[in-house]
């Protein structure tokens, strides 16, 4: 089972406050420049869509109102829905902030037909929320993904495995989850514009073509897909660690640039130790004002995860970037992680070190982030940030906005 | 238009009352610099960490204007967050 929350952000904005409700409203970040982060089902109606600058969306709806987005409302709500979806199985696979998959075979004896289980999920949520959510129920995850996508808003549908073939036949390759327009391009090229196609076309050409993903995608063709629903609890261990935020105006020189990235590099250490978690691979994003976007990555020999170290590493980057233009967007990361890795200090500069940052961890824990943080850190930008398409209701992948 | 506030207030809150987004707790009326709001709706509720306090934070309408109080359980203060009039 797939539940896609109905234009989400909007959704719930729409809730909260009553002015809002029938009409067209788009969210957007807190910070001055932004983008549009959901749309209304009264907004897309005159073709608004994500992605778009305000001053796009504002000539499509003139009357449209923009309401900047809360993160804290989004992600608390999510953890909720989680938290419904367990009543039912606990086999829930948060895919996004708004979606979920339910691995429902076992509830069957206990609730019913798939029908019968989405209904009340969707009662719940109408009920609980005020919020309405599609529903799709397939064999597997990519039909269940493509069975919700077919009534929206507030749908439900189910493919039954007699179904299938008929289904995919004259479907176009891009309404399946995990084909995007460059693939839809490249297969167009081979001549394979439906599903149908695309689970006839010869397996040996798809791995010439597309390597390993070949033999996926003729699988996508068919219906078939193996992949399970995995819960939270057994989501792997992440494999980085990062943040990273729009400036709130172009920046050009390094000493600008020290602060965003100390502030980046601090949040990412709080991250890791939360985690028990320690890397060696510092990575730094800049983005230009013409939208270029590059990475730079070093790896050192120890294993840190204290936010100076992290942005020490982050500098030696920065020193030998040559900035061809002001920089809209930076973004610090770490890889190369461990779990629990624990270094003795030998010196007492070092211990000192490792229990100022431990009591500082406390004191943030108890009042909240950044109530105790470095000098340079008073005023920092007051960054509020998009969810991650990585964020998790638990785990080092929860980030709290 | 959106005014934060950030004042503590009073809240009357019937226990055991079902409100929106299963909150155990519905508040009723508030009152804030003498005034007392009665709640017509409570429209959203979310609940955020703060440090290790949990502040559960209600969106409020009286009919004519939408306010977000919010309750602290480690301090036990309501406060009166934001006040949105409408026009």
């Amino acid at each position: 089972m797939h539940v896609d929350m109905n234009a989400f952000f909007a959704s719930v904005e729409q809730q909260s406050k009553p002015s809002l409700r029938d009409r067209p409203v788009a969210i957007i970040g807190a910070q001055q420049r932004t983008i549009i982060v959901t749309a209304s089902y009264e907004a897309r109606a005159y073709g608004v869509g994500v992605g778009m600058t305000v001053p796009e969306a504002k000539k499509l709806c003139p009357h449209i109102i923009f309401v900047a987005g809360n993160n804290k409302k989004y992600t608390d709500t999510c953890t909720r829905l989680v938290r419904l979806y367990a009543d039912y199985t606990p086999l829930v696979e948060v895919y996004s902030v708004d979606e979920a998959f339910l691995d429902i075979t076992g509830s069957l004896c206990l609730f019913g037909e798939p029908e019968d289980i989405a209904m009340r999920i969707k009662r719940k949520i109408r009920r609980g929320f005020g919020l309405t959510c599609s529903i799709g129920v397939g064999p597997n995850k990519l039909l269940a993904k493509l069975a919700d996508n077919m009534q929206k808003p507030d749908g439900f549908t189910a493919i039954h495995p007699g179904a299938i073939s008929e289904i995919l036949e004259k479907l176009p390759v891009s309404e399946l989850c995990g084909i995007g327009s460059r693939l839809e391009r490249h297969l167009e090229a081979m001549g394979v514009k439906t599903c149908g196609e695309l689970g006839r076309f010869s397996v040996k050409e798809l791995e010439n073509k597309f390597g390993i993903v070949g033999r996926r995608l003729h699988q996508m063709g068919l219906g078939i897909d193996e992949s399970l629903v995995v819960p939270v609890e057994d989501t792997p261990d992440a494999k980085s660690v990062g943040h990273s935020m729009t400036l709130e105006k172009n920046v050009s020189n390094g000493e600008d640039m020290d602060r965003y990235i100390l502030q980046l590099s601090e949040m990412v250490g709080r991250r890791l130790r939360r985690g028990h978690y320690s890397g060696r691979t510092i990575s730094l994003t800049l983005r230009y004002s013409d939208f270029h976007t590059f990475t730079r990555r070093c790896t050192i020999k120890e294993y840190i995860n204290d936010g100076f170290d992290i942005y020490l590493a982050a500098l030696d980057i920065l020193r030998v970037i040559r900035l061809k233009y002001a920089v809209r967007l930076l973004g610090v990361s770490i890889s190369n992680l461990v779990t629990n890795y624990c270094q003795i200090p030998l010196f007492k500069k070092d211990r000192d070190r490792v229990a100022i940052v431990q009591a500082m961890d406390e004191i943030n824990d108890r009042y909240g982030e950044f109530s105790i943080t470095q000098a340079r850190l008073l005023d920092r930008y007051q960054h509020k940030g998009v969810i991650a398409p990585a964020w998790r209701p638990a785990g080092i992948r929860r980030v709290n906005y | 238009m959106i005014t934060e506030i950030g004042e503590p207030i009073k809240v009357g809150v019937v226990f055991g009352a079902n409100c929106i987004g299963w909150k155990k707790i519905k508040p009723v009326w508030f009152i804030w610099k003498e005034k007392q709001y009665r709640i017509k709706e409570v429209t959203y509720t979310w609940t955020n960490r703060e440090g290790s306090a949990s502040v559960h934070y209600f969106s409020v309408t009286d009919g004519q204007n939408l306010y977000e109080i919010a309750y602290n359980t480690e301090t036990m203060v309501w406060m009166l967050m934001a006040v949105e009039v409408e026009g």
